[in-house]
C-alpha cells in the first residue's frame, strides 16, 4: 500500500553536461491531486523521468510510494501510471488492442473498452493509434496511464494538444477518478488555469530548486499583494487619474478593458471602490467590478519573478 | 512464481505484437530457411567457388577444387552457411537499428520500460529472438534437405559447423546491439553496424592476416579449411588443427558475450 506521503525526494541532483537540472530539489508529494508548476527548463520532466526510473540523479535520495528508487524500480513502476509529454505509441496497432497488452503488463483485469470510453474514445476503439488526432493520443495517454489502477498517476503537460472541451475532459476525468477511486496525481502543466481547477497542493521549481511548496489556497492567498483588477470601459483615462491617488502603489494596463492596481498595506476595497467611483463618475467611465487579484497565475509570476 | 511467468508471458506476446509484428518474423524465418535448403541442394549440382580477388586462377585449379567438391560433402553444409552468414552481417545492423536505435530515437523504448518492464530484460528479449531465429532456421533449413537426400554426413561435423554459425550470428548481433544502444540514433546504428560487418568480413577474407584472426571474425573459415584440407583458392594454405577450429569458435562466441554484456551494462546506465 502506498504511504500517505506519494513522492518524497531529499536533495536530489542531475546534471547534463554543464547544466543543472535539479539543484538539490526535496519536495514532498501528498495524496490527492498536486501540481508541478515552472517555466519552461525549471527540471520538471527532469524529476519525473528520475522518478520512473528513465534517468539516474548524480546525488539525493528519491521514494515513490515508499520504495526507494534505487532499489526497487520495477515496484514502483508497477503502482504507478504514466503519461509522458508528446507521447508515442506503436501506430501500426489499435487502442483496444495496445490497451489489452499494457493492462496484461501490469497484471490489471481492466479491461480496455472501459477505459477508452472513460476518455472519450469509445468510438475509435478499434482504428489504428496511426490514425488518431494529437488530441485522441492524449486521451489514449490519459487510458494507458490508468488501466494499471495505479496508486499514483503522473502527467506531464496532460492538457497540451487538447480544445477547450477536451482540457475540461481530461480535468473532470483527473478529479472523478480521485474521488472514486482515490488516485493520487502529479502534474506538470505550463497552463496553470487547468492546475488552478484540479490541484489540492502545488509546488513552484525554478532552476531545480523548489521554491515554494503548500496547499494552493494558502499559496495563493498568502503571496497575493494587495491586488485588484477593475474591468472598465476606459482603462487608461483611469489609470491617469488614479495612479496620483493616496494608497495607490502601482497600476498597469492588464487588458483592453482592465486596470489592475496594487494597493498600499492598509487601504481596502472600500478605498479602492470610493476613488474608482470619484474618477469614474467625473470622466465618464464605466465601471464593471473591482476584484481581489487571486490566481495562480499571479501568484506563479510573482514567486518565478521574486524567487520567493 | 506464477506472477513473474505470467508477466513474462505478457511480455512475449508484447514484444511479438508490437515490436516484432506479424509478419517480420514469419518472413525472415521463411527466407533463412529456403536460402539453406537451396544452398544444400544446389551445391551438389553446381559448385561455388570463393575466388579471392587478384589471384590467377588456372585450369588445373578449378579442376582440382570441382573434384574436391565432388568428394566432400562438407560443401553442402559450409557453402549455404558462408552465404547465411553474409546475410547476417548485412540484415543484422538494419534489423538491430530499427529494433533498439529507432525505438530510443522515437521514444517508445521510454514508453516500454514506463511500464513494470526491466530496460535490461526487453534488451535480452529482442536478442534471444532475433538468435533463436537466425539459429533455429538455419539449422532446419541445413538438416532437412540433407534428411531427405538422405546423405546426412558426419553428425560431428554438421555440429561443428553449425557451432560456427551459431558463435557468429551471436557476435554479430551483441555487436549490432552494442552499436545500437551506443548511438541511439537510427541512421548512425545503420552505418556503424554496416561499417563493422563490411571490417569484419574484409579482415576474414584477407589472406595475408593470420588465419586464426581471420577463424576468430568468422569461424567457418577455419572450418571449412580443416575439413576439406584446401579451403580456398588463394586463400590460407596452412595446417589447421581442430583446436584452431575450436579456439576460433571459443574466441568469437567468448567475444560476443563481452559484447552483449557491455550492451547491457550500457543499456542500464543510459539516460532515456
Amino acid at each position: 500500500m502506498c504511504n500517505e506521503i506519494m513522492v518524497s525526494t531529499k536533495d536530489l541532483v542531475k546534471r547534463f553536461n554543464n547544466i543543472t537540472a535539479l539543484d538539490k530539489l526535496s519536495l514532498e508529494v501528498p495524496s490527492g491531486i498536486f501540481g508541478l508548476i515552472g517555466p519552461n527548463g525549471a527540471g520538471k520532466t527532469t524529476l519525473f523521468r528520475i522518478l520512473i526510473g528513465l534517468i539516474s540523479p548524480d546525488a539525493g535520495t528519491a521514494y515513490v510510494c515508499g520504495q526507494n528508487i534505487d532499489a526497487h524500480l520495477l515496484e514502483i513502476r508497477q503502482l504507478i501510471g504514466v503519461l509522458h509529454e508528446r507521447p508515442v505509441y506503436p501506430k501500426s496497432l489499435s487502442a483496444k488492442h495496445y490497451l489489452q497488452h499494457v493492462a496484461n503488463l501490469y497484471g490489471s483485469s481492466s479491461s480496455p473498452d472501459e477505459y477508452l470510453a472513460l476518455v472519450g474514445l469509445s468510438e475509435s476503439v478499434d482504428r489504428k493509434i496511426g490514425s488518431y488526432s494529437a488530441g485522441m493520443i492524449q486521451r489514449l495517454g490519459l487510458a494507458q496511464a490508468l488501466i494499471g489502477k495505479p496508486k499514483l498517476v503522473l502527467l506531464d503537460e496532460p492538457t497540451s494538444n487538447l480544445d477547450v472541451i477536451g482540457r475540461e475532459a481530461i480535468l473532470n476525468l483527473v478529479v472523478d477518478l480521485h474521488q472514486k477511486y482515490k488516485t493520487s496525481f502529479l502534474i506538470a502543466s505550463h497552463i496553470l488555469s487547468d492546475l488552478e481547477k484540479v490541484c489540492t497542493s502545488i509546488a513552484f521549481i525554478k532552476k531545480g530548486k523548489v521554491i515554494k511548496q503548500g496547499d494552493i489556497l494558502d499559496i495563493v492567498w498568502n503571496q497575493m499583494p494587495n491586488e485588484f483588477i477593475i474591468v472598465l470601459s476606459d482603462p487608461t483615462t483611469l489609470q491617469q487619474h488614479i495612479k496620483n491617488e493616496d494608497g495607490i502603489i502601482d497600476t498597469h494596463i492588464a487588458g483592453s478593458r482592465s486596470l489592475l492596481v496594487e494597493l498600499d498595506e492598509g487601504y481596502e476595497v472600500q478605498d479602492l471602490e470610493d476613488i474608482v467611483s470619484l474618477i469614474s463618475s467625473r470622466e465618464n467611465i464605466k465601471v464593471y467590478s473591482i476584484e481581489k487579484q487571486s490566481s495562480l497565475e499571479g501568484t506563479f509570476r510573482r514567486v518565478i519573478e521574486n524567487d520567493y | 512464481m506464477t506472477t513473474k511467468l505470467q508477466r513474462m508471458k505478457s511480455l512475449v506476446k508484447f514484444e511479438l505484437d508490437v515490436s516484432f509484428k506479424f509478419p517480420l518474423l514469419e518472413m525472415l524465418f521463411i527466407f533463412f530457411i529456403v536460402i539453406t535448403t537451396v544452398g544444400v541442394y544446389g551445391q551438389s549440382r553446381t559448385p561455388a567457388l570463393f575466388i579471392f580477388p587478384g589471384y590467377d586462377v588456372s585450369e588445373s585449379d578449378v579442376e582440382w577444387v570441382i573434384q574436391i567438391i565432388e568428394e566432400i560433402d562438407i560443401l553442402r553444409v559450409s557453402a549455404p552457411l558462408n552465404i547465411i552468414t553474409l546475410i547476417v552481417y548485412c540484415i543484422t545492423p538494419l534489423l538491430m537499428s530499427f529494433q533498439i536505435a529507432y525505438n530510443i530515437e522515437v521514444n517508445l523504448f521510454k514508453r516500454y520500460i514506463s511500464y513494470p518492464i526491466g530496460r535490461r530484460t526487453l534488451i535480452v528479449f529482442r536478442f534471444i529472438v532475433i538468435w533463436f531465429l537466425f539459429c533455429a532456421s538455419t539449422t532446419i533449413g541445413i538438416i532437412t534437405p540433407l534428411f531427405f537426400m538422405g546423405d546426412l554426413i558426419n553428425l560431428g561435423v554438421i555440429i561443428v559447423l553449425l557451432s560456427t554459425f551459431y558463435s557468429t550470428s551471436f557476435f554479430v548481433v551483441s555487436a549490432s546491439i552494442l552499436i545500437a544502444v551506443a548511438t541511439r540514433k537510427f541512421s548512425y546504428s545503420v552505418l556503424g553496424g554496416l561499417g563493422l560487418s563490411s571490417v569484419l568480413l574484409i579482415v576474414s577474407y584477407f589472406s595475408s592476416q593470420s588465419y586464426l584472426i581471420r577463424g576468430i571474425c568468422n569461424p567457418i573459415f577455419l572450418a571449412l579449411g580443416f575439413f576439406t584440407g584446401v579451403p580456398f583458392i588463394g586463400g590460407f594454405f596452412g595446417d589447421i588443427l581442430v583446436t584452431d577450429v575450436l579456439y576460433s569458435i571459443f574466441f568469437n562466441l567468448a567475444l560476443g558475450i563481452c559484447v552483449f554484456i557491455i550492451s547491457l551494462l550500457i543499456v542500464e546506465r543510459m539516460d532515456v
